[in-house]
Parts: structure tokens; C-alpha cells; sequence
């Protein structure tokens, strides 16, 4: 019987899933998400499929706010830079859907480009100032150059075709968009391993100091508003497709301050983090529902206000997040994990 | 290589998975009881005050149709989700209301909301009645979707007829304020044509917000134009700001409001500067004293005896329940969607005893009613009345 996981090799430390248990959960996992949208239906896979979306938007904020400490409130203005480049490059362009959203995910990383410009002189409350700067402008734009965006009317985004298969319904969405999902978790995973996201966190913890051990500060912080941005393209453009029909609507500027939630929830720093953030926003509402059908008959008033009592709950769980779980869901996750891994004692 | 044939399989089992057929199709909302109908509205957002009302509206509705027995035998069932007003929550509150709640006709929130499912709308085949009451709801044609009332391009194009041919005003000098969203372009674009037609140019155009709580910037520039009608497309409070702050400026002129700033509450809340104000609407007042109205109040009353007096908008969710109710007595026992579409377009001159006026659509128009009609503040009463009978654009 082993009595620990010890590594004798570097590769072995460094490998992302680290035992043959976590092997087997992963692939169970795995069979599991293939067989969920028939299981489940219509209506859930909806739900997840825009979770996955939000986790793919989320991993970007975090890249951004969460592992280089640059605090954002354009991302939403990203995403809609993604959603309407799709739109663009699919219904005027007529881009074929593999070309038009790596297209369109870039076309966002470069405007992230023209925005990290100025976080190289500012930080802190200046940059988040001119983040909501720049999602105003966005959002202007898009109002405004009509000719392009169609303005407040909004635009239809043609139906994406994989080898001749239209994506029309939920289901088809789902075998587009967790695969993409998993791609974009598991390069971030990498990208977070490597030199490149060392860096991130040594700006983030303290930039003076990384600029003192060779950190080339411009550059990483650059880096991080393009990879952050890419990721935000793709989360939007999928959106796009998936929701068929985009307008200036679609994209306030509390879109920003809720992926913001997302990733305080799940956890800062942290790519698990960004799923859960994300799946605990777009699955909350569906949780208050279940506790409301449950506890109805003892507590009417779930019932009766229950649409209130869901705007109340989210805004609960976020000050309880941030008083008693400042690392998040992930944080959670790890305590629970040491706490049972060392069962029944408790050192 | 066993990882590549592991991918290979892999893929290829995902490519089958795509090509199983999706639910089978049967009449979804019906059973041999009751009839389902799903609203996604809001509850806790920006336009509760509005969309509250109607939505109540359509429950109180039901529940006297119900109390008389049903609608051949089934009794009709309302199911509300939230959608605070957003769009994507209002395509989640579909997709539950359509795929959990298996509801036979669908209420969509908004203009935005409706567009962003056009699509869904016509793949699943489901009844729509739209809140939105913009043109390109219903034209040009789509088989599923319905709107209650007259639209808000009628609104307009009523305006205009009022100042030309009933007060007879040569050439009038009308200006146009409304916010800078597809909502306040709408009426813009339906401004413009119809001030074509009459051979007239507008005067002026001013951007306001909606909710916006001061229009002095907007009331000094029509100081400067002296129009001696704006067109004001807004909502409750913008409308209310620019009319006081019109009357500080001391500005002499007659505001045109629509649809969502006709009701009593202007009266109310403008007070004196509520004097410059003229409304158009498709629906009646609370207080009208009409046959249809009397059915309204005592139903209500009878369900919450303390009730306050109900707005336009419990209005349109009446009208709208109402119609959904001829459409579906109309189709019989027997009734399936295409059915329900049939006798919907089968519908004509349905009088709702003034509530608003005679309801009919067609094959080829879904839109209900093109009457409407003036109302003006009557300030002993607080409350707008009616100047003009029913009437089209």
C-alpha cells in the first residue's frame, strides 16, 4: 500500500492530473459530459452551454485581473468587440464559421493591445477608470456606426455549419462549445505553468519587484491584455451564434462587473476558479428555483417572492464570498479537499 | 497511435450524436384540462412598473375566465418567469418555459427580447403575443407572432393627422424628443415619413434619456426653436422632467406623448406642467365610464378589493388575455398550434367593450387594432380623459 504521492521526476510534478485516480475521475467526467445533453434535455443543456461560455469569458478576466492584478471593467466591452466581429465577419464577410471566430477572437486581442497601452502608466483605480472609459466608447460605437453594426437594431448572425452540419439547436451548440471550452481551460492551465505566466504573477504581487528580477513589465502586461482579450473574443463570438440575433443591449456595462462576481466567487488566481465562478452565477438562479419548490410549502414567501428573493441571493452570496471566502469557491474546494485527505486528523 | 484511434473514435461517436433525432413533436402546452401559457417578464428590473401591471393583467384575466369554467372545458394555467427586462435572460426564460413548462403560447418582454428569438420562435412554432408594439414585430409577416394593440408607428402617424386635419394647422412647427435607442429611432423614422407626407420637415430633433431626471439642456434648445409641437417618445420620467423643466423655461408649446407616458401618472406627477401635454393611446382608463372597463373594475376588485386603480398597461394584459381566450374558444376542443393560428386570423371587429378598440387580424397581418385614441390632463380630476373617440392613423 503506498502510504503518499511521491514523485521521483520533475515531469511527474509538473503533470496536470497527477494521479491514476484523478486519470479515472477525468475520463469518468469526460463520459459523463458526453452523455449530459441527452440526459438532461433541452432546457439544462442551454443553461450549461451558457456557462461554458461564461467560464470561457471568466478564464479571461482572471488571466487579466486574477493572475497579473490589472483590474478590468472593459470585459464586457470585449465581449462585445468578439460577439459583433462574428457577426460581422459571418453575415457581411461571409466567413465560414472556422475561420470567422479565431478571426474575430483576434481582432479583440488587438483592440486588448490598444487598451494595455495606457496600464503600462496607469494602475490600480486609473486603470479600472479608463477600462469603463473604453466599454463606453465600445458601446458608443456600436450605436453610432450603423452602417457596420446596424446601431441599436442590432444584428442576425447566421447559423455556423461544421462539414456540412448546421448548428441549429442546443444540442449540436453543446458539442460545439464544450470542446472549445475544454481547449481554451486546458491552454490557460499551460499558459499559467509556463515563463509567460510566472511573470503574470510576480506583476501581480508586487510589479516593482518583478521589474527588479528582468520582468520585462510592458511586455507581460501587454501580453496579458491580449490573451485576456483573445479569450474574451471567443466567449463573445460563440454568444453570437449561439444567441443568433445581437444589439447594444446585449452587452451593458454591468456585463463587466458580472464576470468581475464570477471570478471573486469562484476564485481569483485561479482557472478552476473561473469555472466555478461561472457555473455558480448562471446556475444560482436555477439552485434558488430547486430550494423554492423544495421549501415552498413551509416558507410560502419563497413562492410568492421568489423573483426578489433571487436578486437578493445573488447579492448575499457575493458579500458572504467576500467576508468569509476572499479565495473564492476554489479556495473552499482545497480546504475541503485537505480536510478529508487528512481525515480523522486534522494535521 | 491508440491515442490518435481513441480521438478517431472518439470524434466519430460525437458526429452520430449530432445526427439523433431531437424530441419528437406533440401538442405541447394541452392537456385535457388545461392550457399553459408562458410570460417572461419583469418582475424586479427597470420597467416592473409597466410590465408588472400587465402581467397581472393577464393572471386576473384567467382567473375569471377560469372561475366561469374554462375555455372548452380546460382550465388555462400562467406561468411567470423573471427576465428583469434582460435578453439573455428572457431566451433562458424560453427555452424553460418552452422545453420544462411545455407551454402553448409564449410572452415575450420587449422589442430586443422578441428579435433576439425570431428565429426560435418560427423553428419551435410557437403562438407569440410580443409586449414590443414596434411595426416590424408583425411586418412583414410572421406566422407566429402577434401583437395586442396598434403600433407605436400608428401612434405617430396619428399625431400628425390630429394637428393637420382635426385642430387644422397650416403648417405646423413639430420638433422630436426621444432617447438615442432603437426605441426612440422607431418613432424617428415613423416622424420623419409621415412629416413627408404632410409636405412638413421637423423643426428640430433633441436627444433624452430615458429615467432622465432633467431636460433643461433639451428645453432651452426648443426655447430656441419654438415649435408648436414636440413629439416626445420617453418614458414616465423623462417625460414628466421635460415638462417641468419646459415650463420653468416658460416655453409655449403642446407635448405629443405616446404610449408609455399616457396614463394618469403623468397627470400626477407632472401637476401644472402637465397642462402642455397630450397623450395617444390604444387603451382605456381605469375610470372610463364604459361597458368593458365596468368588467375590468369589478373583476379586479372582487379578486383585491383594496386594489389602487390599475394602469394602461393592466390594460394591454387584459386585452391580450383576452384575445388569446377568443383565439383558443374559437379553435375548439381539438386544438392544435396551426389550429390556434387559424382561428387567431379568423378574428374580426372582437369588442372588448372599449377596453380598446375593435380587435381584428388576418392572414396577412398580425397587428390587432389600428384605432386609438387623444386624451388630455384634466387636472380637478388628476387623471388624463379622452378628447376624441376612437380613431385610425
Amino acid at each position: 500500500m503506498t502510504s503518499g504521492d511521491f514523485k521521483t521526476s520533475y515531469k511527474a510534478d509538473m503533470a496536470i492530473f497527477q494521479t491514476v485516480w484523478i486519470k479515472l475521475w477525468m475520463a469518468g467526467f469526460i463520459v459523463f459530459m458526453i452523455f449530459f445533453p441527452f440526459w438532461a434535455g433541452p432546457y439544462l443543456t442551454y443553461v450549461v452551454n451558457l456557462a461554458a461560455i461564461a467560464t470561457i469569458g471568466a478564464l479571461g478576466i482572471n488571466i487579466l485581473t486574477g493572475f497579473t492584478g490589472q483590474i478590468s471593467l472593459g470585459h464586457g466591452a470585449f465581449i462585445a468587440i468578439g460577439a459583433y466581429s462574428t457577426a460581422i465577419l459571418t453575415a457581411d464577410a461571409g466567413f465560414p464559421f472556422w475561420l470567422a471566430l479565431p478571426t474575430a477572437a483576434l481582432i479583440t486581442a488587438i483592440s486588448g493591445l490598444i487598451v494595455g497601452g495606457p496600464s503600462l502608466r496607469l494602475k490600480g483605480l486609473y486603470l479600472v477608470m479608463t477600462t469603463i472609459a473604453f466599454s463606453f466608447i465600445v458601446q458608443y460605437v456600436i450605436i453610432k456606426w450603423e452602417s457596420l453594426t446596424r446601431g441599436s437594431t442590432g444584428m442576425g448572425v447566421p447559423t455556423p455549419k461544421i462539414f456540412g452540419h448546421a448548428i441549429d439547436n442546443d444540442r449540436a451548440f453543446y458539442f460545439l462549445i464544450i470542446p472549445i471550452t475544454a481547449l481554451a481551460l486546458l491552454f490557460a492551465r499551460n499558459l499559467i505553468r509556463t515563463k509567460v505566466g510566472r511573470a503574470w504573477v510576480a506583476i501581480r504581487d508586487r510589479d516593482i519587484s518583478a521589474e527588479v528580477m528582468g520582468v520585462n513589465l510592458a511586455r507581460y502586461k501587454v501580453t496579458s491584455f491580449f490573451v485576456s482579450s483573445f479569450y474574451a473574443g471567443l466567449a463573445g463570438g460563440l454568444y453570437a451564434y449561439y444567441i443568433t440575433d445581437i444589439s447594444p443591449e446585449h452587452f451593458p456595462i454591468t456585463l463587466s462587473i458580472d464576470y468581475l462576481a464570477m471570478i471573486i466567487i469562484g476564485g481569483m488566481g485561479s482557472i478552476l476558479g473561473s469555472v466555478f465562478g461561472a457555473m455558480f452565477v448562471t446556475m444560482l438562479p436555477e439552485g434558488i428555483r430547486i430550494a423554492a419548490d423544495v421549501f415552498g410549502t413551509s416558507y410560502p414567501v419563497l413562492v410568492d417572492r421568489f423573483f426578489e428573493v433571487k436578486v437578493m441571493a445573488f447579492g448575499l452570496a457575493i458579500i458572504l464570498f467576500l467576508i468569509f471566502e476572499p479565495t473564492g469557491i476554489y479556495g473552499r474546494w482545497i480546504k475541503t479537499k485537505i480536510y478529508y485527505k487528512s481525515w480523522p486528523f486534522t494535521y | 497511435m491508440k491515442k490518435v484511434l481513441t480521438l478517431v473514435v472518439l470524434i466519430v461517436s460525437i458526429v452520430m450524436l449530432f445526427d439523433l433525432p431531437v424530441h419528437a413533436k406533440e401538442v405541447r402546452g394541452i392537456t385535457n384540462d388545461a392550457i399553459k401559457i408562458g410570460v417572461s417578464t419583469d418582475m424586479t428590473g427597470p420597467v416592473v412598473s409597466i410590465l408588472g401591471q400587465m402581467t397581472e393583467g393577464y393572471r386576473n384575466f384567467f382567473r375569471h375566465i377560469n372561475d366561469k369554467g374554462g375555455i372548452n372545458g380546460r382550465k388555462v394555467e400562467v406561468v411567470v418567469e423573471d427576465d428583469r427586462y434582460s435578453i439573455p435572460l428572457c431566451v433562458a426564460n424560453f427555452k424553460r418555459l418552452l422545453y420544462k413548462e411545455k407551454v402553448f403560447v409564449f410572452i415575450p418582454s420587449g422589442t430586443g427580447q422578441t428579435k433576439a428569438l425570431y428565429r426560435n420562435i418560427e423553428k419551435e412554432k410557437i403562438p407569440t403575443f410580443t409586449v414590443s408594439l414596434a411595426e416590424d414585430m408583425v411586418i412583414p409577416y410572421r406566422r407566429y407572432i402577434f401583437i395586442p394593440s396598434a403600433t407605436y408607428e400608428d401612434q405617430i402617424t396619428l399625431m400628425f393627422k390630429y394637428i393637420k386635419e382635426v385642430l387644422g394647422v397650416k403648417q405646423p412647427k413639430i420638433s422630436y424628443v426621444s432617447p438615442d435607442s432603437e426605441y426612440g429611432k422607431t418613432g424617428f423614422r415613423a416622424a420623419t415619413s409621415t412629416a413627408e407626407k404632410y409636405g412638413l420637415k421637423l423643426a428640430s430633433t433633441e436627444v433624452l434619456a430615458l429615467g432622465a431626471f432633467d431636460a433643461s439642456t433639451q428645453a432651452m434648445s426648443l426655447k430656441r426653436t419654438k415649435p408648436d409641437f414636440v413629439i416626445l417618445v420617453e418614458d414616465l420620467n423623462s417625460a414628466v422632467a421635460m415638462l417641468r423643466d419646459a415650463r420653468k423655461l416658460s416655453l409655449e408649446t403642446t407635448f405629443f406623448g405616446n404610449y408609455y407616458t399616457c396614463d394618469d401618472d403623468i397627470v400626477q406627477l407632472g401637476g401644472k406642467a402637465s397642462e402642455s401635454y397630450l397623450g395617444v393611446q390604444s387603451f382605456s382608463s381605469w375610470h372610463d365610464d364604459i361597458p368593458g372597463m365596468k368588467t375590468v373594475r369589478n373583476t379586479t376588485l372582487k379578486y383585491y378589493p383594496n386594489i389602487k386603480p390599475r394602469n394602461r398597461y393592466y390594460m394591454q394584459g387584459w386585452v391580450t388575455a383576452m384575445i388569446i381566450t377568443e383565439g383558443l374558444k374559437k379553435a375548439g376542443k381539438n386544438l392544435d398550434t396551426e389550429s390556434f393560428i387559424t382561428s387567431l386570423e379568423s378574428i374580426k371587429n372582437l369588442d372588448s367593450g372599449g377596453v380598446t378598440g375593435l380587435i381584428s387580424y388576418s392572414p396577412k397581418l398580425h397587428k390587432a387594432t389600428e384605432y386609438l385614441k387623444i386624451f388630455k390632463p384634466d387636472a380637478a380630476k388628476n387623471r388624463l380623459v379622452p378628447i376624441t373617440d376612437w380613431m385610425k392613423p
